[in-house]
Order: C-alpha cells, then sequence, then structure tokens
C-alpha cells in the first residue's frame, strides 16, 4: 500500500466502498494502516459534512477547506459532491493520519460519495448511520443556495449548518431567505460574516473615537464589486440595526468579495475604512480634529481555517 | 483649513457608549498599551517575548495601538533595537516577520541606566510622545527582565517617578518574572518593594507554567468534567505524584545554580503550582481571586517542617559523571562554578501533606531533578486498589495490573492517559494494564501557542488568573525554606546519582510501602 505524505500528515490512499457496506471499508483502512507495523489510534471530535454541486474533480475548495478544517478538529469528513455525468453513485473512504514516531493518530476518516442529482436524495440515509453520534455534526453547503430541498435535507443531519454568502448568485433574495432560515432557531453560521470582522472591528474601532448619541442621523455608503455584493448587503444590514443609518450600496470595479470602501457620516463627523489587499486602514475625523488612522490586517483565513473558527464557535 | 491630527483622547473612550462596542468586547480583547521592557538587550527579550508578541500580532490579538519600549544599558538605537529583535523573531517564530514588518515603527528605545532618575523622566517623556503618535491612551507595562538584583532599584524609580501610578482611567502594571525572592524573607521584602509603588491587582508574577495550555488544562479535566471530581480526594486517591525532570545539566549556570538548588529553582514555584491545581477545591468563578483564593487554601494546609522531620520526607542528590547519550558528561561538581565541595542538589524528591478533609491520607510526591533521563513534566494519580480483590487466586495472581493511574502529561507528548485493567481474551480471567490515551496537540491538530503568548495577552488583558499572587509565593517559600533549614542542620549528605538514571537508588524510601516511583 503506497501512502502520500506532507510532511508529517498521511494520507491513505482512497479505496472504493459500496454504499452498503462502507463501514467493513474503514475498518480495512484501520486494519492496512496497522499491518505497516505502526500504532493507529483516532480522537475525532466532530462530524463534518460538506455539500457541493461541483463534481470531485473540478472541487477545490471543499477539499482544501476539510484538509485545512482537521488539522484544528479532527473529524469523520464525508465529502458529497452531486455529478449528472454519472449513472449511478460512487463512494471511496480514505483516511488522514498524523505520525508521531510509531504511532499515527487519525484526524481524518473521509467518506467521498458522488452521485447524480437524481440519486441524492438517498444521501441523507447512506450518511446518517455512519455519523459517530456522540460528537456534533457540521453540515457546510459549499455552493450557492439554489436547491432549497436538497439543502433542508442536508441540513437536518447536523446540529449546525455553515454557507458562505459570498457564494451565492442573488444575495438580494437569498438572505433575506437564509434571515428566515435562522429566525426558525436553527442555527446556520454565514462565514462571510466571519470573514467581515476586520471590517466590523474597524468601523467600532472609530467609535472609540467619535461620539455617537443615538439620535444622530446616520448616512453611510458601502462601495464593492460583484463578488462582494453579499457581504455589503450584510455590513449594511449591520449598521442599520446598529445605527439605524441610512446605508447605500454601489456598485464599482472591485474584485474582491469583501467591501472596498464603508463611509459613514453624521453630526460633521467622517469614518471612513478603505481596504488594501492586506489591511484595512480606517480614518476618522470630527470638525475639530482628524485621528490618526488606524491600520488592521485583513483576515488571512482560508475557507477551512473561517470553518475551523466557525465551528470552534457554534 | 488645516486640522490638526491627534491620538485619540488619552486614557478615555471618545464615546460614553459605543454602539459597535460589542466587537471589540469579549473575553479575550487586549487594550492599547505600552510595553516597557527593562534589560530588552538580554536574551529573554529577543528570544521569548519579542517572539511572542508577534505571535499575537499574527493571530490579531495585539491590540489595535501598541507599542515596546526596550529600556537598556547599552549603546543602542532604535534602528539597532528594531534589527535585534527582527533577528529574534525570524529565529524563534519566523511565521510573524510579517507582522513584525508592520509594527517595526512601534518599537522604541531607551537607553538608560537603571539607577538614573533622569532615565524615568525621559522615559516618561518618552511614553507621552508615544501616546500621541500611536495612541497607546497612557496605558502602560512594565516587564522586569533584568536579574533580580536590578529588581530594587527599578521598583524605587519607578515609584519615585509616579509611571507605576494609575490615573484617569489608564492602567500601569508590572510583569516580575522568577525568581521571587531566594527565601520567605526576601520574596516578602521584594513584594514589599513592589507594593511601595503598585498594588497587588497591578503585579503580574510569571510563572511560564501557567501559560502552559497542559497546565491549564488541569482546571479544564477537573471542572469540565463531571466524572473525576467525585474520586478527587483521599477515599479513592492512593497518592500523586508530580515530576519535572531535565535531561540538561547546569550547562554554564553553575555558579547560580549553587545560589538555588533544584528547590529553589523548580519545586518552589512550577511543581507547587501544579500541585496547587490538582489538589484545588473548585472555585466559586474562574476569577482572578476565585482561582488564587482556592491554590492559596491549598498551600496554607500544609504545615512546615520541623528539622527532624526533614530527612525522612525529602531526598536530595548530586548527579556524578556518567555516560549519557553517547557521550561522557560531568558529574555536578565537574561544571563550571561549582565548588567541589558542594552540597547544592541537584534532584529532590519531597513528600507533602495537604492537611485538609479532601487529602488528608494522600501524600504528594514532588520530584525534579537536572540530568535524569528525559525531559519530562507529568502529573500522575495514582488510585487505591479495589476494596475487595476478585481476580487474585490462590493459585497464582491472575491479575497482571496495577492500580488505575490517571496520567497528564505536561509536555512532551502532551496530553492525558488513564491506565485500567481489561480482561485478556482467553479462557482465564486474567487481568492486563491497558492505556487509553488522548494527545493533546495530534487531537487538535495546531501547534499550541508558546506559553508566554498566553501570558502576555492576559496581563494586556489585565487578568492575573495565570499569576501567581503574593501570598502564594510566599507560602509556597515558607514551605520550602523549613525545608531547606532542615537540610542546614542535617547531617546526611546528599546522595548521589549516575547522570541520565531516575534519581538516587534510596528515593523510594520516602514513597512508603507498595509504592514505586514512576519511570515516565
Amino acid at each position: 500500500m503506497t501512502s502520500t505524505t506532507d510532511r508529517e500528515l498521511v494520507r491513505l490512499p482512497a479505496r472504493p466502498a459500496e454504499p452498503t457496506d462502507v463501514r467493513a471499508a474503514l475498518r480495512a483502512l484501520w486494519q492496512d494502516s496497522d499491518t505497516e507495523g505502526v500504532d493507529t489510534a483516532r480522537a475525532v471530535t466532530i462530524n463534518f459534512i460538506g455539500v457541493t454541486e461541483r463534481p470531485r474533480d473540478q472541487d477545490d475548495v471543499m477539499r482544501a477547506a476539510a484538509d485545512d478544517l482537521v488539522r484544528r478538529s479532527p473529524a469523520r469528513v464525508f465529502l458529497l459532491h452531486v455529478d449528472d455525468s454519472l449513472k449511478t453513485p460512487s463512494v471511496e473512504v480514505s483516511a488522514t493520519m498524523r505520525q508521531r514516531g510509531n504511532t499515527r493518530f487519525v484526524i481524518a476518516e473521509e467518506i467521498h460519495v458522488q452521485a447524480p442529482g437524481s440519486w441524492f436524495s438517498h444521501v441523507p440515509g447512506l450518511v446518517r448511520p455512519l455519523l459517530i453520534h456522540d460528537l456534533p455534526t457540521h453540515v457546510f453547503w459549499a455552493d450557492d443556495w439554489d436547491d432549497r430541498e436538497r439543502f433542508a435535507a442536508m441540513r437536518r443531519l447536523g446540529d449546525h449548518c455553515l454557507v458562505d454568502t459570498q457564494r451565492f448568485t442573488l444575495p438580494a433574495v437569498q438572505l433575506p431567505e437564509l434571515a428566515d432560515a435562522r429566525a426558525t432557531g436553527r442555527r446556520i453560521t454565514d462565514l462571510n460574516w466571519l470573514r467581515l470582522r476586520p471590517w466590523r472591528r474597524a468601523l467600532a474601532e472609530a467609535f472609540e473615537r467619535i461620539r455617537w448619541q443615538s439620535d444622530s442621523q446616520v448616512t453611510g455608503l458601502v462601495r464593492h464589486g460583484t463578488a462582494g455584493t453579499a457581504a455589503a448587503i450584510l455590513l449594511a444590514e449591520w449598521l442599520q440595526d446598529r445605527l439605524a443609518a441610512r446605508v447605500e450600496l454601489e456598485e464599482c470595479d472591485h474584485a474582491d468579495g469583501c467591501p472596498e470602501s464603508v463611509r459613514l457620516q453624521f453630526d460633521g463627523n467622517t469614518i471612513q475604512v478603505g481596504s488594501s489587499p492586506t489591511c484595512l486602514t480606517m480614518n476618522a475625523s470630527t470638525e475639530a480634529e482628524c485621528f490618526l488612522p488606524l491600520r488592521l490586517p485583513r483576515s488571512r483565513r482560508s475557507d477551512g481555517g473561517l470553518l475551523a473558527a466557525a465551528i470552534d464557535i457554534a | 483649513m488645516a486640522v490638526p491630527m491627534t491620538a485619540d483622547r488619552a486614557g478615555q473612550s471618545a464615546t460614553a457608549s459605543n454602539p459597535l462596542g460589542a466587537e471589540l468586547a469579549g473575553a479575550r480583547t487586549a487594550r492599547a498599551c505600552t510595553l516597557v521592557i527593562f534589560g530588552a538587550t538580554g536574551d529573554l527579550t529577543k528570544r521569548k517575548l519579542v517572539p511572542s508578541l508577534m505571535g499575537l500580532a499574527e493571530d490579531g490579538l495585539l491590540p489595535a495601538n501598541f507599542a515596546v519600549v526596550g529600556f537598556a544599558r547599552r549603546e543602542w538605537t532604535d534602528a539597532k533595537f528594531r534589527a535585534e529583535m527582527l533577528a529574534g523573531v525570524e529565529a524563534h517564530r519566523m511565521d510573524a516577520t510579517a507582522a513584525f514588518d508592520a509594527l517595526q515603527d512601534s518599537f522604541f528605545y531607551h537607553r538608560s541606566d537603571f539607577a538614573d532618575a533622569d532615565g524615568y523622566a525621559r522615559l516618561a517623556e518618552q511614553l507621552d510622545e508615544i501616546d500621541q503618535r500611536i495612541g497607546t491612551k497612557g496605558n502602560r507595562i512594565f516587564y522586569l527582565a533584568t536579574p533580580p538584583s536590578a529588581y530594587s532599584t527599578i521598583l524605587d524609580n519607578l515609584a519615585e517617578s509616579g509611571l507605576s501610578t494609575e490615573r484617569d482611567g489608564r492602567f500601569s502594571r508590572i510583569i516580575v518574572e522568577k525568581p521571587f525572592g531566594h527565601d520567605q524573607e526576601t520574596a516578602r521584602a521584594l513584594n514589599d518593594q513592589i507594593q511601595k509603588g503598585f498594588d497587588e491587582r497591578q503585579v503580574f508574577r510569571i510563572d511560564h507554567y501557567l501559560g502552559k495550555e497542559t497546565v491549564q488544562n488541569i482546571l479544564a479535566l477537573r471542572f469540565g468534567n463531571g466524572i473525576f471530581e467525585p474520586l478527587w480526594n483521599e477515599k479513592f486517591v492512593d497518592h500523586v505524584q508530580i515530576t519535572v525532570a531535565e535531561s540538561i545539566g547546569v550547562g554554564t549556570r553553575g555558579a547560580y545554580f549553587e545560589e538555588s538548588g533544584i528547590i529553589r529553582d523548580m519545586i518552589q514555584n512550577h511543581l507547587m503550582q501544579v500541585m496547587t491545581l490538582i489538589a484545588m477545591e473548585p472555585p466559586a468563578a474562574l476569577s482572578a481571586d476565585a482561582v488564587r483564593d482556592e491554590k492559596v487554601k491549598v498551600l496554607r494546609a500544609i504545615r512546615s517542617f520541623a528539622p527532624r522531620e526533614v530527612d525522612a520526607a525529602t531526598v536530595r542528590a548530586q548527579y556524578t559523571r556518567s555516560s549519557f547519550e553517547g557521550s561522557e558528561v560531568n558529574g555536578y561538581h565537574e561544571e563550571d562554578g561549582v565548588d567541589a565541595n558542594s552540597r547544592t542538589e541537584t534532584f529532590t524528591a519531597v513528600r507533602l501533606h495537604v492537611e485538609n478533609w479532601r487529602w488528608s491520607k494522600t501524600p504528594f510526591f514532588l520530584r525534579s531533578g537536572k540530568r535524569l533521563p528525559r525531559r519530562v513534566t507529568e502529573v500522575a494519580i495514582h488510585f487505591k486498589h479495589p476494596p475487595h480483590g476478585l481476580f487474585g487466586t490462590a493459585e497464582g495472581a491472575m491479575r497482571e495490573s496495577s492500580p488505575n493511574v490517571l496520567l497528564l502529561r505536561i509536555q512532551p507528548d502532551e496530553g492525558v492517559a488513564l491506565r485500567f485493567g481489561s480482561k485478556v481474551p482467553g479462557p482465564d480471567m486474567r487481568i492486563r494494564d491497558v492505556r487509553m490515551e488522548f494527545r493533546y496537540g495530534t487531537a487538535f491538530g495546531n501547534e499550541t501557542a508558546d506559553a508566554y503568548e498566553r501570558l502576555l495577552l492576559d496581563a494586556m488583558i489585565g487578568d492575573s488568573t495565570l499569576f501567581a499572587r503574593r501570598d502564594e509565593v510566599e507560602e509556597a517559600w515558607r514551605i520550602v525554606d523549613s525545608i531547606v533549614a532542615g537540610w542546614q542542620t542535617s547531617t546526611t549528605a546528599p546522595a548521589s546519582y549516575p547522570a541520565g538514571t531516575w534519581g538516587p537508588e534510596d528515593a523510594g524510601r520516602i514513597l512508603g510501602e507498595g509504592r514505586a516511583w514512576r519511570k515516565p
């Protein structure tokens, strides 16, 4: 048996499995690992289910995210791909282990399922018996939110659902629907909201310098590119909620998934947050004085890092 | 019209309430401040402090407005200081060099003698300028990264100059490295001197063991799980072994070590801190004083030794020349700076009794030494045998297992292990020990942060839970002083042990019948 290694990580090659006999395939992985003369142990902490409508060979995002995630939260990982080029479902299992001396610690037990859309209604029934039930289950919807039914079916598998509204193609419509889903008590975390934390922090820092009153008439402008529409809406809604601000959005030529800039004005004061690839710069001024610019690093977290952060705080 | 550039109003929040303040609040948000490091040209700053600060910066945990002033005697400039600190970051925290690049303009050097009162006046002016330029809001943290001999001078001058005084919502804190004195008397004197300028709540005494994730995990394990605490007492625990072993010798620090010995270097601080976490009652809250109150109670429940009791309850020894790790290594008496007739111990083991309801019959054995076979820190909770032995028979022992042991491995291989007996497959009811294990670092994937990162952050936040309080330090000294006094009147010379072994052969005599030292 050959294994690929990445520094101290050992990834066992994937082996095919029958959908009805995934457990046996996982056991075989362990047995193979043990026969290489090492002890194998497992200490997974979560079930992680990633769902995408990209075929496996076209998916970098979910693979990379899962790889990052398990470095922090070892998991039984289900990577589910909808692939309409397939006539029948295919299942493979593999494992990623961290090797220390003569012991390997399984940090990811992976079950890959590729299935045509027509078969996908069977996926929850395949996954559910394989979940480690005394661990929390997190479901990551890695795509645009267009198939509500499929999303609902997958979401029911877990305690906590994660989406990335940066991938939503119609955020003006989809974000309110997401809010409605949350209002029914479902735990849904948006990675895009985590990505905006440095922006929120920069704006909060501004109000450490400038006095705001509850009757201040705040107007705002968020400039964003097409990819940053969802982020701009999220930020604008947040400002409207916290400051009773009237915030307009303005689309511009900005490739980033985050806003290009945010400007707030009230009572003769101006707050401006601008972005560069690596940092945000907050400038705040009143009629009488102009404060020193504040620089904050932008989030450099990968999707996997954001997932890990979201799971930590869930 | 030109509008003057200003920093935010020093020491005051500009808004009575920040409508977005929730983004800045939260458990681990540090306030703007300047860190003044006395002795900044030394090894600790370059190797630990600045790399740790950059680790915090990488994680977005450093305050938005932050500056460092290095205070030392060498003829350095700002540029030289920055270059030296960059070299330290490159050597010890390579992934954080980008963070240093972004922050290096906030690093300043202040050249002065520690005894020069004018130097402190100039420091105060420099700090005010930094407040204006960088917005550090008048908040100061003073770090004594100097030899203890310089503490007194620096503390006097900080008090005299007013730099230690808090006013108008600004904080002024002091971080002190161990050793905190040489005995109880000198510790008290040092604490009294600190308190001429600083209230106790402004004082942060670092024991870096408390910054280790695995030491903090003792609290999480004990009080975050329901299954251990009912067993955590003298009814079920036979004894506790706490071991801090080092494989290195004293090296070039012989002269320093001669003055301290292992008991002052390790037992008084690191081992006693770990012991208090193991033995303490659950605190009412995770606040600094609630936790430290319970830790101090443990120390107060340990009687001082009468001189005649010391020999029976302690072992002390010195390592001798031996082959170790493939080469011949010196014995302690052959090390640089060590007197040929020295009686300073390089190994000690002590038996302590915590005389309270929870632990009255359960001894705690603390063991530490240099030139032991490997570097390891662990706590082993040895449980009692079951009250009735079902698996021993007249025909011969069917049981090949030992009492249960809960092992907390502090370093390396950080984690928790439980040893228990399990039936061996076969026709007989034969029991053998097995081990159930959790490895902290591998299970959680990422490398744990350096202890100093956590401690520096806590000092900036103002959370003193992981720092030693005055009474903790002085109570620990009381106990150690009584042991040292006993040794000084004892006619028994320290024993010896070959370098690379687990201590002297008779180290087991203080354990009592049926017990043995672990070999980690």
